[in-house]
This record gives structure tokens, C-alpha cells and sequence, in this order.
């Protein structure tokens, strides 16, 4: 039985920081890079060669987050919040599945969903080696980047050539290594099935980032290939018995991004300037957002999604922050730190390579953290139109050169054609709440940058942000799509030609961002140089017991169905069916503006269901934002849950993992089933799911 | 979200004394202004007389008179003690629960007095006319207690009540409270512990929770149900959130108006020291418990009582940690002081009081080990064997020369004390006293005057050993033959509890005598004064620290922010067996498992009915068992904990976290009816 922690248990694991890179079970794992020996002394099992091509081909990448193969006829599951956006965009006035839940009874009422792709990873191939030989002895560093980039993009080629893949870059270990990762892409996918919002995510944004939880948040998709159910080659089986406090667990799935290898002047430039502007902005934008969703419930359907992105964006930058300012762990990052320093000093060619390098970060660092107001405020200020003509602007700026002077990731054409395609808007435009969110965004950068700054002046023309945005909303065309199209395909001379007034204004702040542009591609040079001199140096020092900070590709997390010490007491490690029922009576319908009202049907059906039902559980495993929807598996690599959030302990684990506190938050399997037997009366997906 | 409340709470506190619901209110001095622009309610007369005189004194606690037939509402918690002094290892009632079938069957407790609060008297005028011009601290002290003694004495003789002194404002205030004793009291129902103290300690102080934590009593008077001249009526609606609740009670004992010094003293040197000596206490009740089932018995109210005031403690401690909170103290006695400052008579009275208790402080850190330790080292026989032998002393003396406790006013208890027959287990008293001794030896050094006089060279456990084996004072006979046979009995008894108690007395008689001249008495006179300063700035806006004594509380049922989220108002049965279920009936030693009739009976419950619910009241320990009554003077809950944040509110009231925990009126009913079918119970709470 898991104990609380004592006194004696902190002192020992703050000792062991200091000198073990990794305690408990840390750690987003790649599975080239296993720890097999650890999970073996503390599990007794590591999974085999076998068991990882089954989960690895079992998963799939949404975007934004994660999903799995859970049927033989192509039934994708994740969290309703990764498909939130998805279900909007195939809602409507009339059909609102996100407020009312979605249950297609048979193939043929699943809708298809318009611009979703899913991935699988096929393959994965280090190209470090090669890359490192592709650099002719002698050439400067600009050669030797060169080199590599060419090298790695003829690598992909090829590779797409030969196998009809989708092939993907990966740096891992800041610079570390290199990887190129071969995805077959799904591009027929179609709602299958999801709960309603209320009950996806009941407890709304208060009760994001905890626990006890009581949200089941799932949804269902399926993946058609010719217009047929798609067969995969592997799908996960649905576990009979479930899990219990205690038991191992894994996590499949595809980590965003962390920060746990970057300095500590990194850290700190987050903790001291990026993070609060970020906060101070969101703020903002937050406040904009209620305020358009407030004028009516049509415009609250169709920000739903965003707001709930934003919310949750803004709960985690905010708590990531708090957790920079802890000083124990802070001083932990400092002291892993200055003991890879030493051991670099210690080492004349690492030294040589590597001793600069940390200061020189840190001086990048404060350029960054100088020019953070013109960075963050001197854009598009939220506004589609805006930020599509500046895209155009971008684009051809860019087109322009010759292909070795482009930015990067624009040197090739089919890189250019990528961009041009990215540029296209979505069809969902709304005026009114363009002109909302613009002329927050205006009113931000009046505040933050002053009424005398080059970017307000030009922007605002001495008229107020709601004014301005008003104007400029109604007074151009690019509204119509058509309008767009032909700015987007007429080359230079359709963007020079341009009235429009916010082409206009786009020529004039591309002009404005150009020298902040430039001077950021020489900080990300400088951090992406130093950052993998650093990684190299921690590969020397420690060979490769660390596994690399989490790059939005798959990665295996491993833990046990944990308590930790919260709010007084030892959480419980499950909730069940009668926790939702006691929270949402504890509550009533209308507090916090119905934020634990459940849906009519989970009303009518409260006597059906099995209050004891297992509804979401806490285990130990190291994730972040991106393995939303990521499968839970007990050793025979069966479902057993599937992870949807985090508690609030865990939001600092951008920076730093603790094992004491930092815990996963999961659907636990029995519950999908409980509910789409009694409420959704979903008896074929059910047969289906649990089909072996 | 969290932050932006947070920062409007720092700007606030700053400006403004008291927030928000804080306030431990006296009958006699409501914020009845501030009630009423804030709920459009205030109490009248006839309402505080009726729920003043519904309201218990019931031990540590509190404790409400809540049917015609003297039915008593407290806590599982604080009747624990009572009902484990009658029960036995064939009728654990602790573990079992107790049903009465009929009132035959009601259980008379040895030793219980429950005590109802019929006057107040404000006696300030008079005690400090007893200072005279020209006395120093001491004397002035001594002169205040001969004084407090004189007009209990008096009081009691006229109205036959039972009278206690009552200091207020840190001795700002003297007044004189007069009790009625109620005797004859009798257990009627408690439910399982496993129910009242659900999720065991590591659920104690928290909240969402779920104890079912009551008991029910009953006063007799000649033999027959006695009949209170009021008693509270059950709500027939309950609350909602955001719903007006009132709690009165008997909080025991806050330090809002304490010094900054002297805050930092508990924080730095009281505390910390206390809850090492706790958790040693702890560790040997929980080995003993270990040795067999019984033996768990007979500890669990004690381990319980440990665990609780440990875990208050480092809530405490916790709370003196918070820089914000205790800037604004610091902010808050510095705009004080300059006040004093700007006025030459004021700054002649109180300007060195401040310093004067800084000074006192010191002293108490110099005696710090020595009034730990020098005291019964957990020795009931020894605790018998102390006050025999001191009523042997004192009683020869003067009643205003005696010790506080052994005055004319408080004699006739202690002797009462002393003859109650309650459970005594040798095995568990060697344990403790052996550790005890042991402790003292290590805490003051081998060498130490105390200590050499009890051990008189032997170990720690041979002294204990022959005490305990050879004493006979677990007899009430022997007690009473003693008390009776006056100093010389005591002289020539040879019981080595005695011969050991006349050996602590002088060395403890010697500690108190020096703390009481050079702490208590700096402490009274210049807590007065600086209180006294604190009227002539601010009127008599304050409420008084606790004092174990009758006050009002009122806020809302609320929910606060926590654990990332905001938390429900209230909890229900629903969520009683969710957290049964979600960690079984193993885990944590059994924290969570439920008893037998309640996994039996979970079918019949409407398992949306409210069990626990969280309200903005301001209270702290001997609220415990507190009825919370709605604006109607109705009982629709029963206080029985504060939220983790609550136990910063011994030093701060903190609107924003600060909660008390209630079981929900309809939770009682509920279990009444469903799991212990006391239908006859159920009839006499509702009235019908």
C-alpha cells in the first residue's frame, strides 16, 4: 500500500534529485530507448519487441493529440475534447452535437469530418549518422547546417518515394539526434459517437486540471479507406477486468512539448517574462471571447471550442508558472545543472564544444525577453483577415528569394506549396466576431506597447481599437473568399496592386516586423546550436539514460494507479458513477452557470446505470498536453482507460517532473461501456469494442 | 482566476480590520449593523434567548437540547470519550454503534455534566478596581484573581448556579458566566465510529467529506426526561448554498489578538515543541494499540485526540507560514502602535507593553523544555495522586491563598473529579508513564532536579513499574478513603503514586509560581492594556478571542477555491459510497470501509440527500457539536469540522478558504430512519 509521503521520504527524494537524473517513473519514453532495466525491477515485466509494434501500430496521432485503433473495423477512440473541434465543424444551428452528444446507429449515419487527418507511425529510422557524415571535414558551421538540411530533406524524399509514407523530422534531445518518422495518414474519418459536452467535460473549466474527476471524456471516430471501414493491421483489445489501485500502467501516445532538458536561464526567462506576458495576454483574450459568446447562444456554440481551448491554455500557463517559482524543485533544475557544468569543465573537448555554451543561451535568452512586447503584440492582433493578408505578405517576401536565402522550412517548393496551402481560411468566418476579438487585440497593443508605438499608430489612426477594427473589418473584401483566393494565387504583383485596406496595413507591419524577425531566427540559431552541443555534452556524461523532451511524436509512459497527498488528505484513486451523481447534486444544476448540470439523459438514467461503476482514476504516468486521448494499457497491452488530463500538481511538469505529486487523469474503460450500454443504448459499438 | 481573487483579498485586508463573516460574536456584542446590510436579518432578544438557552456546554465542546424530553444533539466525536467510558470489550459501542431501544435503555455516564448558559455579567469595573496604584505585574495579577475568585464565590452562593470567570479581549474584559449543571446525562444513540469518523484521520479537517458525526444524549433530573425551558426545532426544508446559517457555541481557544511576538513564539517554539511531544505520545498509544484488538479499543479515543490536535497543530504552524497573512498582522499591529504612538497618555500606558511581552516571551522560551515535562508524564494514578495531595495542601489555606483551581468556587468539582469511576488499563498507563519519565529524562538531561527526584537514580521503567503495580489509586474507595483522611492520610500514605506526587509538587508549584510572575502576569497586564488601546481606536468592533465560552457565528453556505478547482457545497450519500468504493475497504487500515449496516442497508437510502456541506462561519475546536441553525433559529446541520485552510484561523480569518464543515440535518434523519431504524428517534426529533 502506497504510504502518504513522510518527512523522511522528501529529504530522501531531494537528495536523490541531485544526483539521479530520474526518479519514480519519469519519463516520456521513445521506444528506441526503453528503460527496460527499471521497469524491470520495479514491475517484474517489460514489454517485448512484439508488445510494442502491437500498441506503436495500434495508435494514431490526432491533430493536437492522440487516439487508438480499438476495433478490427477501424473504430478510433480519444477524448471528446481532441474531437471538440471536429464535432462543432460537422454541427450546425440545427444539429448541435457538442451540446446534445452524437450516437450514429450504423456505418451509414457516421459523418464524415471534413480536414481530419489521422496518423499511424509506420516506421522510424535514426539519420543522426548520417546527416553527421553528409558534413564535408572542414565546413563551417552555416556549411555544416546546410549539409544536413539537405541531406535530411533528400532522406524524406526518398523515403516518401519508396513507400508512399508521409516522412516527418524529429529533433530529439534539443539537437541531440535526428529522426525521420514514416506515417501512413488517414484522411476518410467519420464521427462514430460522443457523449454531450456537459458530461465530456463536467465540471466545465473549474474542474479541468483535477481531481477527484468525474468527466467522461471520450468520443468515437472510425477511419474509412475506399469508402469502407478501414481494417488496420493492429487494434487494441478492450480489457475484461479492468484495473485496481496499484496496478501498472502504460500510456501510448504523443507528448507536445516540454522544457525539462532546456537551461536554467530558459527557465527563467519563462518564469519571469514570456510566461506573464502570456498570462497577462490570454487574460485578455479570455475576457474578449466571453464577452462575444455572452451576446447570444448562437455565438457561445461557435466559440465553444475556442474558449475552451483558451481556458485550459490559460489554467496551464498560469500553474506552470506558479510551479517555476517552487523554489526547492527550481533549485534542483540549478543544482542537475551545475553538476553537467562540472563535468563539462572537467573534459577539455567538451569544454572546448560545450563550456560556452550555456551563457551563450542565457544571452540569447535576454535579447528574447527585450524584444518579448514587440514579439507578442506586433502581429495580427487575433484577426483572421489580418493574419491571412500578413501570411500573404509573408509568403511572397519570402517566394522572392532565392531558395538558400529563404527562412526555414521554405526552401524547397514543395515547402512553399505546404505554406500556400496552410494559408487558405476556414469557411466558419464571422464578422462579428472578427471585429470582437480584433479589437481586443487592438486595445492589447495600445495598452502594452503605448498609443506612441510605430505598430498603434499605424493600426489604430488616432481612432479608438473598437473603431478601428470596425472600419477595417467592414472595409475589406477579403472577406470573400474569392477575394482571397485570387490575393493568394496572384504572385507579387496581386499583393503590391492591393487596396484593400488591410493588405495595405500588412505590407506596412511586414516592413515593421522585419529587423524582430530577424533577430529571432539568430536567438533560435543560437539555442538550437547550443541546445544539442548541451545534449551531446549530457549524452557523454550520462550515455542516454534520459529520455528527450516531448516533440508531439509517440512516446511510452509507465506507472501504477497512485494516491498523492491533496487538500488535507489522500486522494482517492478512482471516482465512480455515484461521485458524478453526488457532484453534480452537491452543486445543483445552476451554480457557476450550469457548470455541473448533467445532460437530461444522464438525469432519466440515473437508476440504470451501476453507481459503483469505476468513472476516472489518477496513476503515476509521465504525460503532458498531446497524449489527450492517448489509450491506457495493463501489461497484456490491453485498454483498460484512456487519459485525458492531469491534476493540478502536474501542470509544472514542463519544466520538471514530481513523482510525489504529479498524477495522469483517465477514463476509466468500464465506464465508456457502463455508459454506452445504460444511457446511450449503444449495444453494437459495445460489441464491437469488446470483440477480440 | 484563483490569482486575480487572490490579489483583491491582499488589497482588501489591508485596508479594512475585519472581513467578510469573520467574528466569534458575544450575545451582548453583535455586529447586528453589518448582519443586517448584509442578509437583511438580526437576531432579536427573544431568538438569542432562545438559542442561548438551547446551547450546551458539553465538555470540551458543544452540544444542543433539540426535543421536549431533553434529547441532547453533540458530536460522535466529542461524546466519544464517554461512550467509550461505557463500553466494554463485549459491547464496543465505538465500533458497533449503540441503539437504545427504549429509555430504559439509555446509558447513564459516570462523571458527565453538561452545562446551560443562563447569565452574563460584565465584572470588568470591579476586578480592576482591585489593582491598586503603584502594584507591579504580579501583584496586580494576583489582585484580579483574588478578586475573579471573590465575585464567583459570591454569585454562585446566590443563584446556586455554577459560576465561571471569563477574561475577554486578553483581558480587556472580565465577566462572569453562570451555568446550569445538568448531571444525570445518558448515551441514547451513537452510529458506528468507522461512519462518524469516516476516512480516519487523513480525512480529518478536510473537505468534501463525509462523516456522519453525531451523537445523541439525553439530561435526566430526578430520575425522569428532564425538560428544557427550550429546545431547538429541526428544520423541516434544510439550506441550500448560499442559505444564511447561524452557529453558536463554545469556540475553545483563537490567538487573532495576540502580538506579532507573540505569534512568532508559536510559530518558532511552542508549536514545533508541542507537536514533538504529540508525536511521541502518538507513537506509543499507537504500539500499545498494536499489541491485540483489545488493546486497540482501549486507545482509539486517545490516538484519535493525538491525531487530531497534531493535525490542528501543523494547520496552525502551516498558517503562521503564510507571508501574506501574517504582513497584514504585522501591518495590522503597527498601525496600532502608531496610533498609541500619536496620543502621550495612551503611549504612557501601553507604548512598552509590546516589549514587555517580548520579554516575557523570552522567559517562557528559557523555560520551554522544563513546562513540557514537568507535569503527571501521562499518568492518570499520578494526575489522582497530584490533586489529592494538593487539596491535602490547599485547603488548609485561605480560599483566596489556594491555587485557582482548588479555590472555594472550584473545589467541590475537583473533589467530585476525583471520585468518578471511569475504565483504567494498567497496561496502557505503564506504557505511557514509562515514556513519560523517559521523556523527561531525555528532554531535561539526567542531571535535572525533576528528574532525579522521580526516578531517584532507577530507570524510567523501574519507577514506572513499581508506581503502577504498586498503587492503589485506580480505586475510587482508596480515593475517596484518602480525600477524606485529609493532609495526614496523605502524609502517611505509603502508595507510590502519592510518594511520587509529593515529589512533583513542589518542582511543578516552583515552574508554575515563576511563569505566573514572569509570563501570565506580563502576559494579563499588558494584553489588557494594548486590548484597552485597541477600544479607545477602533470602538468595540472586535470580537474578543475564544474563550470556551458562548458566541455567535453567521455566513453562508459557500463553496471555496481549491485543489484546482471550486468545491461543492455540499456532499451526499452518493458520494459516501463513491469514495467507499473508489479505495475499497482495505486501504489505508481500513480508512474508508464502511460498517456492516450500511453496506446492508444501502438499498433503502435516497442517496441524494445532502450528508455534509461547507459554510463561511467562523469557528474553531469546542464548536465541535454546535447546532447550525437557519434565520428561523432552526436546526438544519451540526458543525463538526473546519476545511485544511480553516486551522490557519487560529491566529487569521482568512474569508476567502476559511470553512466549517457541518453534517447536513437531513443526513441524520435519514440514517435514523433507513440504517438504524430508530423510528422512535426520528418521531422525537420532528416533534410528532
Amino acid at each position: 500500500m502506497q504510504r502518504p509521503m513522510t518527512g523522511l521520504a522528501l529529504t530522501l527524494t531531494a537528495l536523490l534529485g541531485a544526483n539521479a537524473l530520474l526518479r519514480a517513473d519519469e519519463g516520456m519514453w521513445t521506444f528506441d530507448n526503453l528503460p527496460v532495466q527499471k521497469m524491470k525491477a520495479k514491475y517484474g515485466f517489460a514489454p517485448d519487441a512484439a508488445w510494442l509494434d502491437h500498441v506503436r501500430l495500434s495508435a494514431v496521432r490526432f491533430p493536437g493529440g492522440s487516439g487508438s485503433f480499438i476495433s478490427k473495423d477501424g473504430l478510433v477512440l480519444t477524448n471528446h475534447h481532441v474531437g471538440h473541434g471536429w464535432i462543432e465543424r460537422v454541427s450546425d444551428p440545427t444539429h448541435d452535437y457538442v451540446q446534445d452528444g452524437f450516437v450514429a446507429r450504423g456505418h451509414g449515419q457516421e459523418i464524415p469530418v471534413p480536414g481530419l487527418e489521422l496518423r499511424t507511425l509506420m516506421t522510424l529510422e535514426n539519420v543522426t549518422g548520417a546527416l553527421d557524415q553528409a558534413v564535408p571535414a572542414g565546413a563551417t558551421d552555416a556549411q555544416a547546417a546546410r549539409a544536413r538540411k539537405e541531406t535530411l530533406a533528400r532522406l524524406a524524399q526518398e523515403g516518401e518515394a519508396r513507400t508512399g509514407l508521409t516522412f516527418e523530422p524529429v529533433v530529439l534531445y534539443q539537437g541531440g539526434e535526428t529522426w525521420l518518422y514514416a506515417y501512413k495518414v488517414h484522411k476518410d474519418v467519420r464521427l462514430v459517437m460522443a457523449p454531450e459536452y456537459a458530461v465530456a467535460a463536467f465540471g466545465k473549466d473549474w474542474d479541468n486540471f483535477s481531481f477527484p474527476r468525474h468527466d467522461l471524456d471520450f468520443s468515437l471516430f472510425r477511419v474509412y479507406e475506399n469508402g469502407k471501414p478501414y481494417t488496420p493491421s493492429h487494434f487494441l483489445r478492450w480489457s475484461d477486468q479492468g484495473v485496481k489501485y496499484g496496478d501498472l500502467t502504460f500510456m501510448v501516445g504523443h507528448p507536445g512539448r516540454t522544457s525539462r532538458l532546456e537551461t536554467l536561464a530558459q527557465m527563467e526567462a519563462a518564469r519571469d517574462v514570456l510566461n506573464p506576458l502570456r498570462v497577462r495576454s490570454l487574460e485578455r483574450s479570455l475576457k474578449a471571447l466571453h464577452g462575444f459568446a455572452a451576446t447570444g447562444p448562437e455565438a457561445a456554440r461557435q466559440v465553444s471550442g475556442a474558449l475552451m481551448g483558451m481556458e485550459n491554455g490559460y489554467k496551464v500557463y498560469v500553474n506552470e508558472t506558479e510551479g517555476l517559482h517552487n523554489a526547492e524543485a527550481m533549485a534542483k533544475v540549478a543544482a542537475a545543472e551545475k553538476e553537467l557544468r562540472a563535468k563539462v569543465a572537467q573534459d577539455p573537448k567538451l569544454q572546448a564544444s560545450t563550456g560556452e555554451s550555456w551563457t551563450l543561451i542565457e544571452k540569447a535568452m535576454i535579447r528574447r525577453c527585450g524584444s518579448a512586447k514587440e514579439t507578442a503584440f506586433v502581429n495580427a492582433r487575433n484577426s483572421q483577415l489580418l493574419g491571412f493578408a500578413l501570411g500573404v505578405a509573408r509568403f511572397q517576401e519570402e517566394a522572392a528569394k532565392p531558395a538558400a536565402q529563404r527562412g526555414s522550412g521554405l526552401r524547397s517548393e514543395a515547402d512553399l506549396a505546404k505554406r500556400k496551402a496552410r494559408l487558405k481560411l476556414d469557411d466558419d468566418f464571422n464578422p462579428e466576431r472578427e471585429k470582437a476579438i480584433f479589437a481586443q487585440g487592438l486595445q492589447e497593443a495600445l495598452e502594452e506597447l503605448g498609443a506612441s508605438h510605430p505598430f498603434v499608430t499605424l493600426m489604430l489612426e488616432g481612432r479608438t481599437p473598437a473603431v478601428a477594427a470596425q472600419a477595417l473589418v467592414d472595409g475589406s473584401r477579403l472577406q470573400d473568399p474569392a477575394v482571397r483566393a485570387a490575393l493568394l494565387e496572384g504572385g507579387p504583383k496581386a499583393l503590391q496592386d492591393s487596396r484593400d485596406p488591410l493588405v495595405v496595413l500588412a505590407r506596412k507591419v511586414n516592413v515593421l516586423t522585419q529587423a524582430g524577425r530577424k533577430q529571432e531566427e539568430e536567438i533560435q540559431a543560437v539555442i538550437a546550436e547550443h541546445g544539442a552541443r548541451i545534449a551531446k555534452a549530457r549524452f557523454a556524461a550520462y550515455g542516454k539514460a534520459n529520455y528527450p523532451d516531448a516533440t508531439f511524436t509517440l512516446r511510452l509512459t509507465y506507472g501504477s494507479i497512485e494516491t498523492y497527498r491533496a487538500n488535507g488528505t489522500l486522494v482517492q484513486p478512482f471516482t465512480t458513477f455515484g461521485g458524478l451523481y453526488d457532484r453534480a447534486d452537491g452543486w445543483g444544476p445552476e451554480a457557476e452557470a450550469h457548470s455541473w448540470a448533467l445532460p437530461a439523459r444522464w438525469k432519466d438514467r440515473r437508476n440504470a446505470v451501476n453507481p459503483s461503476t469505476p468513472y476516472n482514476f489518477i496513476s503515476s504516468n509521465d504525460i503532458i498536453g498531446g497524449n489527450s486521448g492517448s489509450p491506457v494499457l495493463d501489461r497484456k497491452g490491453e485498454l483498460v482507460g484512456l487519459v485525458f488530463d492531469g491534476n493540478i500538481e502536474s501542470m509544472p511538469s514542463r519544466f520538471y517532473f514530481d513523482p510525489r505529486f504529479n498524477r495522469a487523469v483517465s477514463v476509466d474503460a468500464r465506464a465508456i461501456v457502463e455508459a454506452l450500454t445504460k444511457i446511450y443504448d449503444a449495444p453494437a459499438l459495445v460489441q464491437e469494442i469488446q470483440s477480440k | 482566476m484563483r490569482l486575480s481573487i487572490l490579489s483583491l483579498t491582499a488589497l482588501l485586508v489591508a485596508g479594512t480590520l475585519l472581513r467578510a463573516d469573520e467574528g466569534m460574536w458575544t450575545f451582548d456584542n453583535l455586529p447586528l449593523q453589518k448582519m443586517k446590510a448584509k442578509y437583511g436579518f438580526v437576531p432579536d432578544q427573544a431568538w438569542l434567548d432562545h438559542v442561548r438557552l438551547s446551547y450546551l456546554h458539553f465538555g470540551g465542546g458543544t452540544g444542543s437540547f433539540i426535543s421536549a424530553d431533553g434529547l441532547v444533539l453533540t458530536n460522535h466525536h466529542v461524546g466519544r470519550g464517554h461512550i467509550q467510558a461505557v463500553s466494554s470489550p463485549e459491547h464496543d459501542y465505538i465500533k458497533n454503534g449503540f441503539i437504545s431501544q427504549s429509555r430504559d435503555q439509555e446509558i447513564k455516564i459516570p462523571g458527565l455534566e453538561i452545562r446551560t448558559l443562563m447569565a452574563t455579567q460584565d465584572v470588568t469595573e470591579r476586578v480592576n478596581q482591585a489593582v491598586k496604584p503603584g502594584m507591579d505585574d504580579k501583584a496586580a495579577l494576583e489582585a484580579r484573581q483574588k478578586a475573579l475568585g471573590n465575585i464567583q464565590k459570591e454569585l454562585q452562593d446566590q443563584t446556586g448556579l455554577s459560576v465561571d470567570p471569563i477574561t475577554l479581549y486578553q483581558g480587556g474584559e472580565y465577566w462572569m458566566y453562570s451555568y446550569k449543571k445538568h448531571t444525570d446525562v445518558r448515551l441514547v444513540m451513537a452510529p458506528e465510529h468507522g461512519i462518524a469518523g469516516y476516512g480516519g484521520d487523513s480525512d480529518n479537517f478536510t473537505y468534501p467529506r463525509f462523516d456522519l458525526d453525531f451523537s445523541l444524549f439525553r439530561v435526566y433530573e430526578n430520575n425522569q426526561p428532564y425538560h428544557p425551558a427550550h429546545f431547538l426545532k429541526w428544520s423541516e426544508t434544510g439550506v441550500k448554498n448560499g442559505d444564511l446559517t447561524l452557529v453558536a457555541g463554545n469556540p475553545g481557544s483563537t490567538a487573532r489578538l495576540e502580538t506579532y511576538a507573540q505569534m512568532l513564539f508559536s510559530g518558532k517554539s511552542a508549536l514545533p515543541s508541542r507537536i514533538k511531544a504529540l508525536e511521541r505520545l502518538r507513537q506509543v498509544n499507537l504500539a500499545y494499540g498494536q499489541g491485540s484488538p483489545e488493546q486497540s479499543r482501549q486507545v482509539g479515543t486517545q490516538i484519535l485526540g493525538i491525531e487530531n490536535s497534531l493535525k490542528a497543530m501543523k494547520g496552525y504552524l502551516a498558517g503562521l507560514k503564510n507571508p501574506e497573512a501574517m504582513a497584514n498582522i504585522l501591518k495590522a499591529e503597527k498601525d496600532l502602535r502608531s496610533k498609541v504612538a500619536a496620543n502621550a497618555k495612551s503611549q504612557a500606558k501601553v507604548g512598552a507593553s509590546w516589549a514587555a511581552i517580548e520579554q516575557a516571551l523570552a522567559v517562557q522560551q528559557s523555560l520551554l523544555k522544563e513546562a513540557a515535562v514537568i507535569n503527571t508524564r501521562n499518568s492518570t494514578l499520578l494526575g489522582f495522586g497530584l490533586t489529592l495531595v494538593r487539596i491535602a495542601d490547599e485547603s488548609a489555606k485561605p480560599s483566596d491563598q489556594r491555587l485557582t483551581e482548588f479555590k472555594d468556587a472550584n473545589l467541590e468539582n475537583q473533589k467530585k473529579r476525583l471520585l468518578v469511576s471511569r475504565p483504567f488499563y494498567p497496561a496502557l498507563e505503564l506504557a505511557v508513564f514509562t515514556d513519560g519519565l523517559k521523556e523527561a529524562q531525555e528532554e531535561l538531561g539526567p542531571n535535572h532536579l525533576f528528574v532525579k527526584a522521580m526516578l531517584g537514580g532507577k530507570s524510567p521503567e523501574a519507577v514506572a513499574k513499581t508506581a503502577v503495580e504498586g498503587s492503589k489509586l485506580n480505586d475510587p474507595a482508596v480515593r475517596k478513603a484518602l480525600l477524606e483522611g485529609g493532609r495526614k492520610a496523605i502524609l502517611e500514605s505509603q502508595d507510590p503514586m502519592i510518594l511520587l506526587a509529593r515529589k512533583l509538587d513542589a518542582p511543578s508549584r516552583l515552574l508554575r509560581k515563576h511563569l505566573e510572575a514572569k509570563v501570565t502576569a506580563v502576559l494579563t497586564e499588558h494584553g489588557g492594556r494594548i486590548a484597552l488601546a485597541r477600544f479607545d481606536a477602533y470602538g468595540k468592533s472586535l470580537y474578543p478571542d475564544a474563550t470556551l465560552s458562548l458566541r455567535l457565528t453567521y455566513g453562508p453556505v459557500a463553496t471555496y477555491a481549491a485543489n484546482g478547482t471550486h468545491i461543492q457545497p455540499f456532499t451526499t450519500f452518493h458520494g459516501l459510497f463513491d469514495r467507499a468504493a473508489a479505495w475499497g475497504p482495505e486501504a489505508e487500515n481500513h480508512a474508508w470501509a464502511l460498517p456492516p449496516r450500511w453496506i446492508a442497508n444501502k438499498g433503502k437510502l435516497d442517496l441524494t440527500t445532502p450528508f455534509n456541506f461547507s459554510h463561511a462561519v467562523d469557528i474553531i475546536g469546542g464548536n465541535s457539536g454546535s447546532a447550525v441553525v437557519d434565520r428561523k433559529g432552526e436546526l438544519v446541520g451540526l458543525i463538526f469540522d473546519g476545511n485544511i485552510e480553516s486551522l490557519a484561523g487560529r491566529f487569521y480569518y482568512d474569508a476567502e478558504y476559511n470553512r466549517a464543515v457541518a453534517v447536513d440535518a437531513r443526513a441524520i434523519l435519514e440514517a435514523l430512519d433507513k440504517v438504524y431504524d430508530d423510528q422512535a428517534i426520528v418521531k422525537e426529533i420532528k416533534g410528532k
